[in-house]
């Protein structure tokens, strides 16, 4: 899963370490998570996208496994 | 309170913890390592709500569930070869049996504990917590 989470937290002059007293995670898991290491829960990825001012969809490029 | 100071507090009374369990050992009192880790679980309970940062999130919980699985797979594993082993060995030496029942029955106990506590979590929780959810019928317009 691709995301633009650092891409948005530059624009906006944001560092991780208030993006995740924003979205109530700690610093470790807001890196984990730009460099796609993590998957968020839907309420975590709420937060984020919330702090960010934009939507998960927009935040998130979700890619369709094979199955 | 940050949480590095809370963290350092953590790690002073681990370290205090420690030595007073040796020396308790050492003068054959067994009433004061309890009472200590009864005592060290309060504090660190009482300033765990005065942190302000996060001490734990959901990645730390989701880790936690899998190192925690493993762990009990490994102990599982290892109590049981080495149940078996001393079972087979108890005519060397008589003692081995008794070690042999204890970890039998302390891998029964912790399966059980956690059987017990996966399905509380599982089904008691989560339906609480659907049925708290707005909108959400009870369990008795469901069935």
């Amino acid at each position: 899963m691709k995301n633009r989470i650092k891409e948005y937290r530059t624009r906006l002059n944001i560092t991780q370490e208030e993006l995740a007293r924003s979205a109530g995670v700690r610093r470790e898991t807001i890196v984990f998570l730009e460099h796609g290491k993590y998957n968020p829960s839907l309420q975590l990825a709420h937060n984020v996208a919330e702090t960010l001012g934009t939507t998960i969809d927009e935040l998130f490029q979700f890619e369709r496994k094979k199955r | 309170m940050s949480l590095k100071h809370f963290q350092a507090v953590k790690l002073g009374i681990v370290v205090a913890l420690g030595l007073i369990a040796s020396s308790s050992i050492v003068r054959q009192n067994y009433i004061w390592p309890i009472m200590a880790m009864a005592v060290a679980t309060l504090v660190l309970v009482l300033l765990r709500g005065k942190v302000k940062g996060v001490i734990a999130d959901e990645r730390d919980y989701e880790i936690g569930g899998k190192a925690t699985r493993w762990a009990i797979q490994l102990f599982g594993w290892f109590s049981a070869v080495m149940m078996f082993v001393l079972y087979a060995q108890r005519a060397v030496n008589p003692s081995y049996e008794t070690i042999a029942s204890v970890l039998a029955y302390s891998v029964c106990f912790l399966l059980i504990v956690y059987s017990l506590l996966f399905r509380y979590y599982e089904k008691i929780v989560f339906f609480k917590d659907k049925t708290r959810a707005p909108g959400v019928s009870g369990p008795d317009s469901t069935m």
